[in-house]
């Protein structure tokens, strides 16, 4: 029986592991996370007319936390835009406001580099919009831009 | 009955341990499109004959035209800024003209031409390869002759801007 147990202690860690996460709503245990929608869009607009583009939706973040320890969420961007026809513009054009703060705050996309958007103790029930706006400038090359950004909720 | 806890322990360490984060990712698109504008500090400039000798080049009265062109372009697209004149400078009193040749320009800034108008064809003032603001000021000059009529003549240029 105590040979079980081992074996128990050591695989059961190593397979779950392996465990999939689901791809739009993550829920496992006692952490969850809903961002919606999963895709943004900023529509072209005269720079001088427009020095900010607002996002055409605001992103809704609903959290779920039932630890009683501190967690956090950061948005970490894959890159920087990039567009179709080799277009470049730095991912740290792109900052956001929150409708409700706290727990979110403002603050601006970093490539590869996670950024603070809101933290707090659980546990905590917690329901907000962030407003995505993109710096516009005469400089970018016209192009079709895109990145990925993930959004990732941690109990620390 | 020790070993069903001991799993159970490690079950729940096991679930602790894996939902201590959660994560989702989402798509941030933007279209920048082409796009030029151009700006001039003013829309006149004036000459002023002042008993200067056959062929002098006469200078603008008013400071220098100050133009800005704007632009977002793909890579490799041409922009143009140009000078379109349809006719030749007119005193509509007496109906006499004067060629609009007589009228050039030096130009200053990055990318900036000089040059002298033409009904022929428009002038090219400045051309640009990539996007961003484009800064420089054209002083205009008439030179005069001494077969032109005494009178007020007026001509209207357009300034154009696109990109090829």
């Amino acid at each position: 029986m105590r040979l079980k147990i081992l074996w128990m202690l050591v695989l059961v860690p190593g397979l779950l592991s392996f465990a999939p996460i689901p791809p739009a709503v993550g829920h496992i245990g006692w952490l969850s996370l809903r961002v919606t929608p999963l895709s943004i869009n900023f529509r072209p607009a005269d720079p001088d007319l427009e020095p900010s583009i607002a996002a055409d939706n605001p992103v809704l973040v609903e959290i779920s936390v039932e630890f009683s320890r501190p967690w956090r969420l950061t948005l970490r961007a894959d890159g920087e835009l990039r567009g179709n026809r080799g277009g470049v513009i730095p991912i740290s054009n792109v900052f956001w406001t929150p409708s409700v703060s706290p727990p979110f705050i403002n603050g601006n996309l970093v490539s590869r580099n996670p950024q603070l958007a809101a933290s707090g103790q659980g546990p905590a029930e917690v329901r907000g919009e962030l407003n995505f706006f993109l710096r516009n400038s005469w400089d970018y090359q016209s192009d079709e831009y895109s990145q990925t950004v993930t959004f990732t909720l941690a109990v620390l | 009955m020790k070993c069903k806890s001991l799993v159970r322990a490690v079950f729940l360490f096991a679930a602790v341990y894996l939902s201590g984060q959660e994560y989702q990712e989402m798509r941030i698109n933007a279209t920048i499109e082409t796009r030029c504008k151009i700006e001039l500090s003013t829309n006149f400039v004036s000459f002023t004959r002042s008993g200067q000798p056959t062929g002098a080049l006469i200078p603008q009265n008013e400071p220098p035209v100050v133009v800005t062109v704007k632009t977002t372009t793909r890579r490799a697209v041409r922009i143009y800024a140009r000078i379109v004149v349809t006719g030749d400078l007119t005193d509509p009193n007496s109906g006499a003209t004067i060629p609009a040749e007589a009228i050039s320009w030096t130009a200053s800034g990055s990318g900036f031409n000089s040059g002298s108008l033409s009904k022929a064809t428009p002038q090219q003032i400045g051309d640009w390869n990539r996007s961003g603001i484009y800064q420089g000021t054209l002083t205009f000059n008439f030179q005069d002759n001494t077969s032109y009529y005494p009178g007020t003549y007026i001509l209207v240029v357009t300034v154009t801007v696109s990109g090829f």
